[in-house]
């Protein structure tokens, strides 16, 4: 008989590649955060925590932290709100329509981010699309604020990440067992009821999972931000990026993404729990 | 527990009426089988009346109530499905209480019910578990568990024992038919499934291709068959092709019987039905009008079935008592072969 560990070998590559071009990467981040500043050289040569405290003291970052918070949160609900009418109507659709309809959910994936988050500056822009509608149908006077701000941004992550979640909202509705939701009806349930009881309740894995996808995506994304919130408007990510590349504080730069990456991954994990709590039935 | 009547009922797919103007009567406290082929129309009948389809035409009445336009939640019903249909996030005491809730029922009285409605299947001790937890047939217990809780006025069976293996489908039989007897259920069951019909029914309503073919107790429906689907589809049948020939059934080239009741006209194409058990096998009759060879023996523990090869080349099954003293004939022993005229059932042959 075999060694039952001979399959690990199979890891190899990945694990090469897992090493190389991430393990080793973050390893040298995390030491660049907890070294001092330096003018000069982007960081010196001692050991210090100066910069995750001046990271989580400073009111400056703390109102970007909670601002991208914020984001990340209503980015997601509004996904969600979106998302899951539309993908139960995929769900109950026929075939062919089925097909249609994921094809239609997939396209704006295959066009670049940047064209997208561009589209979105045309329509969006004091002078754009809808705010010159707008004044010409005389429902305005001035133009409305939706760009260089929290709207511009939400609505420009929303229309970008609203894809991910219904793919995988799709599935978790297919995965409800048939009939279920006619034993619910037959036992004196409304509709309304049904799906607040039954296939809410039975979706959460994929409510769960396509919501983590596009709030660590949301807080983590660059380009649209960047792009709908100007370069005064800023979050995390794009904080992140000018303390690399404007302000040459490696330091303060790596320590924000700490900062980051231990928020998301903490989340991750609570959500996990709180799914692990409502699925404990069903899921294995 | 109510009546359950349903008149002129049809459910039509563009122009493909699935099922056909169907008329039925269960009365308060019978259990009435619908039995057919798949594909006759009897799940969707039984959705009509659960409410989870919508008839195109006919109507739905539930002791004397008109409910065919209500939804379902407003029917009150209870229905076993054949995939359990649990909710998989509840235990099973919510599973069963699911349905009490929405009466309003609560606090102390939810209990009560609840577990009443568990004993009375036997799973009381197992309230606190999940749906997955359980094996397949403690799942349909408590499936039926929560439609009778809520004291439904009829209720429906989906193929309940179908997703069950073969001994354990006896024992929810006989459970099923104890419970329903004790609680006086007016019962709809829809099944594929004849010997399961025949022993849960007060009466049987036998369906093809979305037309009733016969309504009657089980054993009108097996001694006297309405029509040749009927008799073909009930027992374990030979099927056969004839030709009336002087009153008498021609079913091989010098081969006829007689029928009772066969008043069709010289020449006519008939199509034979026999059943297995009713064969005589006689081996000190070797001569025969009717005889052949025992081609094939196969033991079935209660039965005996013998593969019979006539002179004449057709093959006929018969199926005799394994204590019974025919049931240790050798293959290649020569029988003689009797039919009672009335266990004949002749029809005219229709076009296929």
């Amino acid at each position: 008989m075999r060694a039952p560990s001979t399959g690990y070998g199979l890891l190899t590559p990945v694990l090469a590649l897992l090493v190389a071009g991430f393990l080793a990467p973050t390893a040298i981040m995390a030491l660049l955060s907890l070294r001092t500043y330096s003018g000069m050289q982007g960081f010196g040569d001692e050991w210090t925590l100066a910069n995750y405290i001046f990271v989580i003291g400073d009111p400056y970052y703390l109102l970007i932290i909670g601002r991208t918070l914020m984001l990340g949160l209503i980015v997601t609900a509004a996904c969600l709100l979106l998302g899951f009418p539309l993908a139960l109507f995929i769900q109950r659709s026929r075939p062919a329509v089925q097909t249609a309809a994921i094809l239609l959910v997939i396209f704006p994936l295959l066009c670049n981010i940047v064209v997208r988050s561009f589209g979105w500056m045309v329509l969006l822009a004091p002078r754009g699309l809808i705010n010159e509608a707008l004044m010409a149908a005389g429902l305005i006077a001035t133009p409305l604020d939706l760009m260089y701000n929290l709207t511009g941004v939400i609505i420009g992550l929303t229309q970008i990440f609203l894809p991910f979640m219904v793919l995988l909202l799709v599935p978790a509705l297919q995965n409800i067992p048939a009939d279920v939701e006619a034993a619910a009806f037959t036992l004196k349930s409304s509709r309304p009821r049904v799906f607040l009881t039954i296939t809410v309740p039975l979706a959460i894995p994929g409510i769960i999972t396509g919501s983590i996808l596009v709030f660590v995506l949301s807080i983590s994304a660059l380009v649209t931000p960047r792009m709908l919130g100007g370069p005064t408007y800023k979050v995390m990510a794009t904080q992140i990026y000018d303390e690399f590349m404007t302000n040459l504080d490696w330091p303060a730069g790596a320590a924000l993404a700490f900062v980051l990456t231990v928020i998301a991954l903490v989340l991750i994990w609570g959500a996990n729990r709180v799914a692990a709590h409502f699925t404990r039935g069903f899921s294995a | 527990m109510s009546s359950l009547a349903i008149r002129d009922l049809t459910k039509r797919y563009d122009d493909t009426a699935v099922v056909n103007a169907v008329s039925l009567d269960v009365t308060e406290g019978e259990f009435v089988s619908l039995l057919g082929p798949s594909g006759c129309g009897k799940t969707t009948i039984l959705r009509m009346i659960a409410g989870l389809l919508e008839p195109s035409s006919g109507s739905i009445l539930i002791g004397g109530e008109d409910v065919t336009r209500l939804p379902a939640n407003r029917r009150n019903i209870g229905l076993v499905f054949q995939s359990y249909a649990l909710f998989p996030h509840l235990t099973v005491f919510e599973n069963v209480a699911f349905g009490l809730r929405r009466q309003g029922v609560k606090g102390g009285d939810l209990g009560t019910r609840v577990t009443e409605a568990l004993a009375r299947v036997r799973l009381d001790a197992h309230a606190d578990r999940f749906p997955r937890q359980l094996s397949g047939g403690q799942q349909q217990r408590v499936a039926l568990a929560r439609s009778i809780a809520p004291h439904p006025s009829i209720l429906l069976f989906d193929e309940p024992l179908s997703n069950l293996d073969a001994q354990l489908r006896e024992e929810m039989q006989i459970e099923l038919k104890r419970l329903q007897a004790e609680l006086e259920l007016t019962s709809l069951f829809v099944t594929h499934d004849q010997h399961e019909a025949m022993s849960l029914s007060d009466r049987i309503c036998l369906l093809a291709g979305g037309d009733i073919q016969q309504v009657g107790t089980p054993e009108e429906v097996y001694f006297r068959p309405a029509n040749g689907f009927v008799a073909g589809f009930i027992g374990s049948p030979n099927k056969l092709s004839g030709t009336m020939r002087a009153g008498r059934v021609e079913i091989a080239e010098g081969v006829a019987l007689h029928a009772a009741g066969a008043g069709h006209g010289e020449g006519q194409p008939v199509s034979v039905t026999l059943r297995q058990e009713d064969i005589v096998l006689d081996p000190d009759a070797p001569d025969a009008p009717l005889s052949g060879r025992i081609a094939l023996r196969i033991f079935e523990g209660g039965a005996v079935q013998y593969l019979v090869k006539l002179d004449s080349g057709l093959e006929l099954l018969a199926r005799v008592r394994s204590r019974g003293p025919q049931a240790n004939m050798a293959e290649g022993t020569r029988v003689g072969l009797s039919v009672a005229p009335e266990h004949l059932y002749v029809a005219p042959r229709e076009a296929a």
